[in-house]
């Protein structure tokens, strides 16, 4: 089982967080190319095999929502931070300057 | 291909069955062909065989990165059944359950197609509405389905406790009576060992890195056993759709999540059909070797770990118990996990890409070991014409782009929530 770490609450066992979505699908995106854009980043994943930034809620704990590093083959996760934060990777698993 | 049979059977016993030869060839893979096929699933075998066969089409190769059949035909819980609600569905789906009837005899290999039915139990009066709306649906388009009281669910599966006096008791059921379970490893090799005859090849370990594409055009694939050439090119890799389609530059609505699945040890026989249930997300079994196969839900998040997580086994585990508490003694043999290709509308995808030549089969979420005939069927008719078969049209890859999602059960683009 995997253990997530809260930034309130500490770490704690996978089963009192639930997996809400990719990050990428929070990424608002406006203006006049604002339509096409925005049916990829709800319906396209990129999916690959790496470090993901994931949107998970300590749902059985403090209700807070988080932004986690994890990566989908080994399930090892390097960061797990306040919504709030910026993401350390972009969609595509790259490193964020 | 040598025919099996009662008579080969004997000759075979009497010459210390050291003669049998192998059901299909171990080939190498040639320089170019006309179409190759990356996956040896069940659904890129169907698609090989159907090209061999319905087209004339045998310039084919089959790439497996490992073993044929060691994906998720391999991993599943084996229920086949057309229970679809939606119009989209319900032309592949029905289609499908009728190739399954005749498929042994067709194929020449025992695919222990049982037709034992399979039932959805209700447990409240939302539930029957809701199945009552399935059945209608499917008696318009001339499939059978029929509604069970609590008293008819309960004299027909005895070994099934209907929760008298708790809060979920059973409250009636629905049931598919063409619906059942076939053995997945012989629908694999039947398929495999068929279009081997017909002249396709199948290549085992050759994993499928790189894309050759040239102005917009497949070319072939670069393997770990070399370069390949190829007219057409068929993605067909269930949970790995979105590495392999990305070797082409494509960004599919797919996202990978773990699956698993269970079996109990041995008994003898006491449930003769598949149960499923519209509260406990368990689908429970019997195998013909007389194990208890129990499916469970998503591990809830994206893997390709192909390796499960306990409380969802546990969670598994219990739903069984509570619609089969004498269950409770037996002990568990083995789990496993598959990776499962979840669509953003839980459907698959299927047909021609962007990319001229280069066509995709998957996006089966936790559904596609019961369409592997069909979508065999229809996928390498599409392959041949350069057109998706009209049974397959729905699922095209643009439909989210045109608002033509297929949702069967209304779940947003959260796949894990299929
Ligand atoms: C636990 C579980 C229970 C299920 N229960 C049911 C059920 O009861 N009923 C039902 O209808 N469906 C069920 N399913 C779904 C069903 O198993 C799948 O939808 C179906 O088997 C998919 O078949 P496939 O041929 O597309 O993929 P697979 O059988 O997974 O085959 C894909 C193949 O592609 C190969 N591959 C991947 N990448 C590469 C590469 N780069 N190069 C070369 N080869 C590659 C893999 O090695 C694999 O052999 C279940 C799935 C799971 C995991
Ligand atoms: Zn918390």
């Amino acid at each position: 089982m995997q253990e997530i770490r809260c930034p309130w609450c500490g770490p704690r066992v996978q089963t009192e967080f639930e997996y809400y979505c990719d990050d990428s699908l929070l990424t608002e995106v406006w203006g006049s190319e604002a339509v096409q854009q925005n049916l990829d980043r709800v319906f396209l994943r990129s999916n690959h095999l790496g470090y993901h930034q994931e949107i998970w809620q300590h749902t059985h704990g403090c209700r807070g929502w988080l932004r986690v590093l994890r990566h989908n083959l080994t399930h090892e996760i390097k960061e797990s931070q306040p919504l709030g934060s910026n993401p350390v990777v972009d969609k595509d698993g790259r490193m964020q300057s | 291909m040598r025919n099996y049979s009662s008579y080969a059977l004997i000759k075979n016993a009497l010459t210390g069955n050291t003669r049998w030869t192998p059901a299909w060839r171990n080939a190498r893979p040639r320089k170019n062909y006309e179409v190759i096929i990356i996956g040896g699933g069940g659904h890129g075998l169907a698609t090989a065989y159907y090209l061999a066969k319905n087209h004339g089409i045998t310039d084919v190769a089959v790439l497996d990165k490992g073993w044929i059949g060691g994906g998720n035909t391999g991993r599943n819980t084996t229920i086949i059944r057309s229970d679809y609600l939606l119009e989209e569905n319900a032309g592949l789906y029905d289609f499908s359950l009728g190739l399954w009837a005749g498929l042994s005899r067709e194929l020449n290999f025992n695919l222990m197609f049982s037709e034992r039915g399979a039932v959805t139990l209700a447990h409240s009066e939302a539930h029957l509405n809701q199945l009552a709306r399935l059945a209608n649906a499917m008696l318009l388009r001339g499939v059978n389905a029929e509604l069970l009281t609590r008293e008819e669910v309960l004299k027909e599966i005895p070994v099934l406790d209907g929760g008298a006096g708790t809060r979920w008791p059973v409250e009636g059921a629905f049931r598919q009576p063409e619906a059942g379970t076939a053995r997945h490893d012989a629908v694999v090799w039947g398929y495999a060992r068929a279009a081997d005859s017909l002249g396709v090849d199948i290549v085992e370990q050759c994993e499928v890195v790189g894309m050759n594409m040239e102005k917009g055009r497949i070319k072939g694939v670069q393997t770990s056993q070399g370069v390949i050439a190829a007219d057409k090119v068929a993605i067909v890799v269930a949970g790995h759709t979105s590495t392999v389609a990305a070797l082409a530059g494509l960004t599919l609505p797919v996202e990978s999540h773990l699956l698993q699945a269970m079996v109990s040890e041995p008994i003898k026989p006491v449930l003769d059909t598949v149960v499923m249930s519209m509260a406990y997300d368990g689908y429970v079994s019997q195998t013909n070797k007389g194990e208890i196969v129990m499916g469970a839900e998503l591990d809830g998040y994206p893997s390709y770990s192909q390796r499960g997580n306990l409380p969802r086994i546990e969670d598994c585990v219990r739903y069984t118990l509570t619609m089969f508490p004498s269950f409770s003694g037996l002990r568990l043999m083995r789990s496993w996990a598959g990776i499962n290709d979840m669509t953003m509308d839980g459907s698959p995808l299927i047909g021609p890409t962007p990319v001229d030549g280069l066509y995709i089969n998957g996006g089966w979420c936790y559904g596609g070991f019961k369409t592997i005939p069909g979508s065999g069927w229809a996928f390498a008719d599409t392959l041949a014409h350069d057109r998706a078969h009209r049974l397959v049209e729905p699922y095209r890859l643009d439909r989210f782009n045109t608002g033509h999602t297929i949702n069967e059960n209304g779940h947003g683009p959260l796949p894990q929530h299929h």
